[in-house]
């Protein structure tokens, strides 16, 4: 339980002669969560790619679950925009969380009754368990983003990666995904998660990572998410509303 | 429907056409998730060069090698293309296709009489079919068809969730190559029966068919198989007994097609029919 | 005017009329339209064969039809519409394949169609070519400056007031014209060699408008020329020849640009990054 489920060391990424992160420092403690915060393009899904293994670093390290990223990734999870995906194909809610024991099933056997019982629960944890059999696009965007969380649940992972989940979801469906990744938490699963939204990153993370192609910030939320630090991260000025919740406008 | 199959070149001929539909069918339902249908376009028109080239240099026996050399060499160079996307790629495909197939045209006509040969490799010339490329045709399904199997699983969250499919550690360029080949493998062992120009109806018609009646991959990938399979049986039946019977000689491979349209369309009609009737 | 002397102005006017409508079609970004509009022009030529239409009426009526449809379906999902062009396609080509074969002129109607005989075009053909080249200049003096607007600035053009509708009907119906004049040449699946490689050429070179459309004509004249010229001498397909000359010309086009490009990349020194 003392190897962080994620350790960012000074991680650089570079397309070509492009900058994309530099100097990105933080660690995420098994059941921890981090909500990366930045405007479009600031890097955050470079950063998702960087931990899948998928991008090469100029610099720094990542560790994940204690290994190099493509070597962890049978225990992690990413969830994508569910909007991106095509609402025609043919499939069931209930065969895209199947997909998430793929990598247990391997290339040839039949799912175990294991493996289904693991995919029903997860579906179950969205609260969806009575729409498997309905095809994935007649879902609403809210339902479609839950079922793409229940196949990442389904794969049993020890960190799971999250990409704006929340945009566009209805506010139903926004407590079930929050619920979902909350009993994730619970049972030592680390998140992290890309996301606009302050608000839900209060409610969901306990830390964040403020970054707009370098780090403006990595630590707890309250302490972390200062209108200053906004600004710098956002390059305009940022408004307190009751104290809560900060709006930032570009000058 | 059965006695002219009888005699040997027809029943050649049926088993061809059945292997290849049912083949095509199933490809087909890929190939119409993943939206390639301009790819196979272009494989269609760079193995036409290929299947010219391979008759001038080995005769009848020399043009399913030829093809294949053109097909697999075009399916590694779409790859290619398609993941490092170029400014204006439609441009140098278009002009691309219209040179190979230009290519394939000039070769042909250098030897004089050619619009025969032309017209069998464009239209298909299923009724002169030889036991061994009966054999070729047969390896190629097996082929095609293990490969699938073996895939079906990454190839399935490929194609419908690329970016997750990515992150769980799929190859994505080695599964679009896989893919690529399949499909050129099938226009491939398709040229001889159907013709380069009609290969594609038999790859993209039955697989939308099928998806008209079904939602469920596990009734579309069988049901397409089938709609191939039958319509490469009728379509023979049918031109056949044109021939006999009304003195209509009627090609087979067009007829194929035809046939899959029919289909095709009353699979429309039908499903127009069972929504306004009022099931969700 | 012998046969040979015919072909040779068919495939110099072809090529010039194409050159300049093919630098629209590449600036529009539609190639790839094209080569499905030149498949789909196919099926009207067979059907015009079949029932002993005159081959402009024919498949010009066909034509039309096609651009019709076209437009009728792109405004659907993009799943129906590629699905649906490829089985209209494939029905229209198979039912021409089928009915000639019907006819017993199969083969050499077929392959006529197919990639053209320009040693066979008459007077008639000619003064089509022609008249199609007149109708493209007449519509790139009138509408020219609006469909450069129309290529570079979409968005722009509809706010200021202009229905994009018009123009793309009428750029559409003179692309139709084109390849349908095309099909005695070089037929109509070559028609991307007239319609489309001469821009595509052009383009490597310079990206200014008028430059581009002077080399497209020159690229589409002369490679018209040359394939006719080739075709008689070593006695292959004129359709074939113009459009592998075409095609050979944009090919050391492309390599010699873009060896330029990269050596240019590599001596330039970079200011101040």
């Amino acid at each position: 339980m003392d190897t962080p489920a994620l350790d960012l060391d000074e991680v650089g990424v570079a397309y070509g002669a492009v900058t994309a992160l530099e100097n990105i420092d933080g660690t995420v403690v098994p059941g921890g969560s981090v909500a990366l915060i930045g405007p479009n393009g600031a890097g955050k899904s470079t950063l998702i790619r960087a931990i899948l293994g998928l991008v090469p670093l100029r610099s720094g390290r990542i560790t994940v679950l204690g290994r190099a990223p493509a070597a962890a990734r049978r225990e992690v999870a990413y969830v994508p925009q569910a909007d991106t995906l095509d609402p025609e194909f043919p499939i069931s809610a209930g065969q895209v969380v199947l997909m998430g024991r793929y990598r247990r099933i391997g290339r040839l056997r039949r799912p175990r009754p294991a493996d289904r019982a693991a995919a029903a629960r997860a579906l179950d944890q969205v609260g969806l368990a009575d729409r498997a059999r309905d095809r994935f696009g007649t879902l609403s965007g809210g339902q479609r983003q839950r079922v793409l969380l229940a196949r990442a649940i389904a794969a049993e992972p020890r960190l799971l990666l999250l990409d704006e989940p929340f945009n566009g979801v209805d506010a139903v469906s926004e407590q079930a995904l929050l619920d979902a990744i909350g009993g994730l938490r619970e049972h030592g699963a680390a998140v992290v998660i890309a996301t606009h939204d302050l608000a839900l990153a209060h409610l969901a993370c306990e830390e964040v990572c403020l970054l707009n192609r370098c780090q403006y910030g990595f630590g707890p939320t309250e302490a972390t998410l200062t209108p200053d630090r906004l600004r710098a991260t956002y390059g305009g000025h940022a408004l307190e509303v009751r104290g809560d919740s900060v709006i930032v406008a570009h000058s | 429907m059965i006695a002219p199959f009888t005699q040997p070149f027809m029943a050649r001929a049926l088993a061809e056409l059945i292997v290849l539909g049912a083949l095509a069918g199933t490809v087909g339902v890929l190939i119409l998730l993943r939206r390639l249908a301009f790819m196979t376009d272009a494989l269609t028109h760079t193995v036409f060069p290929g299947v010219a080239g391979g008759y001038l240099l080995a005769g009848e026996g020399g043009v399913f090698w030829g093809a294949l050399a053109a097909g697999l060499l075009t399916a590694v160079l779409l790859t290619l293309l398609t993941r490092h996307r170029a400014v204006a790629e439609d441009t140098a495909l278009a002009v691309l296709l219209t040179t190979f197939f230009a290519t394939g045209v000039v070769l042909v006509s250098r030897e004089s009489g050619y619009t025969t040969d032309l017209t069998a490799f464009l239209f298909g010339r299923i009724l002169t079919v030889t036991g061994q490329q009966l054999t070729q045709t047969l390896a190629v399904a097996v082929v095609a068809l293990v490969a699938l199997v073996f895939l079906r699983r990454p190839l399935l969250a490929r194609t419908f969730d690329p970016g997750g499919a990515e992150a769980a550690g799929h190859r994505i360029g080695l599964l679009d190559l896989a893919v690529n080949a399949i499909v050129a493998l099938v226009v491939v062992a398709s040229v001889r029966a159907v013709g380069t120009v009609l290969v594609i109806a038999l790859l993209i018609v039955p697989a939308a068919t099928a998806r008209a009646l079904s939602d469920r991959l596990a009734v579309i990938v069988p049901l397409a198989a089938l709609l191939g399979a039958t319509a490469g049986w009728a379509g023979l039946a049918v031109s056949y007994d044109a021939s006999v019977r009304h003195g209509l000689r009627l090609a087979s491979g067009g007829t194929v097609v035809l046939v899959l349209v029919g289909l095709h369309l009353i699979a429309l009609v039908g499903r127009r029919l069972r929504l306004t009737r009022g099931t969700a | 005017m012998t046969a040979v002397d015919r072909a040779v102005t068919e495939a110099v006017l072809l090529g010039a009329t194409g050159g300049l409508i093919s630098v629209r079609i590449v600036l529009l970004r539609l190639p790839f339209f094209t080569l499905a509009m030149t498949h789909a022009t196919f099926p009207g030529v067979v059907l015009a064969a079949v029932f002993g239409l005159d081959l402009y009426v024919g498949a010009g009526l066909f034509g039309v039809l096609v651009v019709a449809g076209v437009l009728a379906l792109a405004h659907r999902r993009e799943q129906d519409t590629t699905t649906a062009i490829g089985v209209v396609l494939s029905a229209g080509f198979a039912l021409g394949v089928v009915l000639l074969s019907a006819r017993n002129g199969f083969s050499k109607d077929l392959t006529a169609y197919t990639v053209g005989q320009i040693l066979t075009v008459g007077d008639g053909d000619l003064a089509a070519v022609a008249a199609t080249g007149v109708l493209v200049v007449a519509l790139l003096g009138v509408a020219g400056r609006r469909l450069t607007f129309r290529a570079f600035d979409p968005d722009g053009y509809a706010a200021a007031g202009h229905r994009p509708a018009v123009i793309d009907v009428a750029l559409l119906l003179t692309v139709e014209a084109v390849i349908v004049v095309a099909v005695p040449a070089v037929g109509a699946i070559l028609a991307v060699a007239v319609l489309v490689t001469p821009a595509a050429i052009a383009r490597l070179w310079t990206r200014r408008v008028p430059a581009m459309t002077a080399v497209a004509v020159a690229a589409g004249a002369g490679s018209g020329l040359a394939g006719v010229l080739l075709s008689s001498v070593y006695d292959v397909a004129a359709g074939g020849a113009v459009t592998v000359v075409a095609g050979a010309a944009f090919a050391f086009s492309l390599t010699v640009t873009t060896a330029w490009r990269a050596l240019r990349g590599t001596v330039s020194v970079p200011r101040g990054t």
